[in-house]
């Protein structure tokens, strides 16, 4: 009876397993939507769901972009250093310190500092070599890099596009930890880069930048909770948000604009997002002990 | 005790196979997805993927930066037009539905001021009934 059993469950998880892949499954119940009905789980054909939520982080080269908006002057010196990374031990470790160099690439790239990106990029090399990702992204990265040094928005562009393929690996290889690590050390670093070197009196447009990133830190959250690991961070990612809990943001929605030719939608709605002074030093400050933290 | 291994590994690699067909065809959709997000866009470096049956939505969140233009490409299959996409504000306000516009596999958007979105994804019902979901951004300032 028992083998009977064995028999029908293996041949349903292969017809269910084939119906998923051809395309003909029809098994689940559909999924509850809101934020309330958050539920985890990993399908046995492998991709994560949180009741069909999917979140995004913006790319450090996307934060790097705005924070050019600035005018804050180059400074090399707040990019992780290029030597001694072999104190990245753990798969954990090795994965935030990608994203962080990530996010110092397109900072040097961004403000055309050739050399030093060079040096960075040879640090990607070695932490996807040790994550056994040099396939998905150093090949594709120090190919792209190495012939478009002196063109800007192309060295912004393969760091995007490498940056991509290693997220498609890792999660077609079911590392989604590993992936939503990467992002965090690249958001991380990114948001550090931001600051500068702000000190007591917060530029209104760096706090603006910050308090944008209230619902971003949220969604990194869940994330971390879904696909789990780097309990230390988690915990650090969770206290940040009790000051960002003070940013203030009002919502006026207004009726987008399209432009079909063009495949184009306008978004006219009008957004602020406030923070007091004494918040954005806290969130400043928890962003640099969060990066020490991770670096040390 | 051997007839429980021969079936114990047959689990596992019906199942083992199952993913990696499923793994396969998001990463197939992915490159075709891909080549609409053209060289003046920058891939804002994820991936990301449902896999949806019937009429089960994926839901995506996330924050469009003002002053940026963002270029989203939703695919499913092989041929464009299986996903409809829909963005809405945190208020639930409709901001674009590719549904208006033929299933378009993607569309830009060009962002005034910051603004939390959510996208929600769904097969196309009359073209598909499951399938790997794949949502690709790429931006521009």
């Amino acid at each position: 009876m028992a083998l009977r059993s064995s028999y029908k469950f293996a041949a349903l998880l292969a017809l269910g397993s084939a119906m998923a892949a051809c395309g003909g499954g029809n098994n689940s119940e559909p999924v509850a939507e809101g934020a309330d009905s958050l539920r985890t789980a990993v399908d046995p054909d492998g991709v994560v769901k949180l009741g069909n939520k999917l979140f995004s982080i913006p790319s450090p080269v996307q934060t790097i972009m705005l924070a050019s908006d600035l005018n804050t002057p180059y400074a090399k010196e707040l990019t992780l250093p290029t030597e001694g990374t072999a104190r990245f031990v753990t798969k954990e470790q090795q994965a935030m310190a990608l994203g962080m160099y990530g996010a110092d690439l397109a900072y040097t790239a961004s403000y055309q500092d050739a050399q030093q990106a060079l040096k960075v990029l040879k640090v990607i090399e070695g932490l996807s070599g040790q994550l056994n990702m040099t396939n998905a992204l150093g090949k594709n990265l120090l190919g792209g890099f190495k012939q478009h040094l002196n063109n800007r928005d192309s060295l912004l562009r393969y760091t995007g596009q490498a940056f991509r393929a290693a997220d498609t690996y890792l999660k077609s290889d079911q590392q989604e930890d590993v992936s939503t690590w990467v992002l965090a050390g690249g958001w991380i670093e990114s948001l550090y880069l931001t600051l500068g070197a702000t000190g007591e009196q917060v530029d209104p447009r760096v706090a603006a930048r910050l308090a944008e990133q209230r619902h971003t830190l949220d969604n990194l959250v869940l994330l971390l909770e879904k696909t789990g690991g780097a309990p230390q961070l988690l915990a650090s990612l969770k206290e940040l948000t009790v000051p960002y809990r003070e940013v203030v943001s009002t919502y006026t929605f207004v009726e987008p604009t399209v432009d079909a030719d063009r495949k184009t939608t306008y978004i006219n709605s009008k957004t602020s997002a406030q923070i007091t002074p004494a918040a954005a030093q806290t969130i400043i400050e928890k962003v640099r002990a969060i990066r020490s933290a991770i670096i040390a | 005790m051997i007839m429980r291994r021969t079936i114990l590994a047959s689990i596992l690699g019906a199942s083992l196979f199952g993913a990696l067909e499923v793994n396969a065809q998001c990463d197939t959709i992915a490159t075709l997805c891909e080549r609409n997000i053209t060289a003046e866009y920058i891939p804002d470096g994820q991936f990301y993927r449902a896999l949806l049956r019937e009429d089960e939505v994926a839901e995506f969140d996330l924050t469009l930066f003002g002053g940026i233009t963002y270029r989203v490409a939703a695919c499913s299959g092989l041929s464009g037009g299986n996903l409809i996409f829909s963005v809405y504000d945190k208020e639930r306000n409709l901001l674009f539905s590719n549904k208006e516009f033929n299933n378009e596999p993607y569309w830009d958007f060009v962002v005034a001021n910051t603004v939390d979105v959510v996208i929600n994804a769904e097969l196309d019902p009359a073209k598909a009934n499951s399938g790997c979901a794949v949502l690709l951004i790429g931006f521009k300032k």
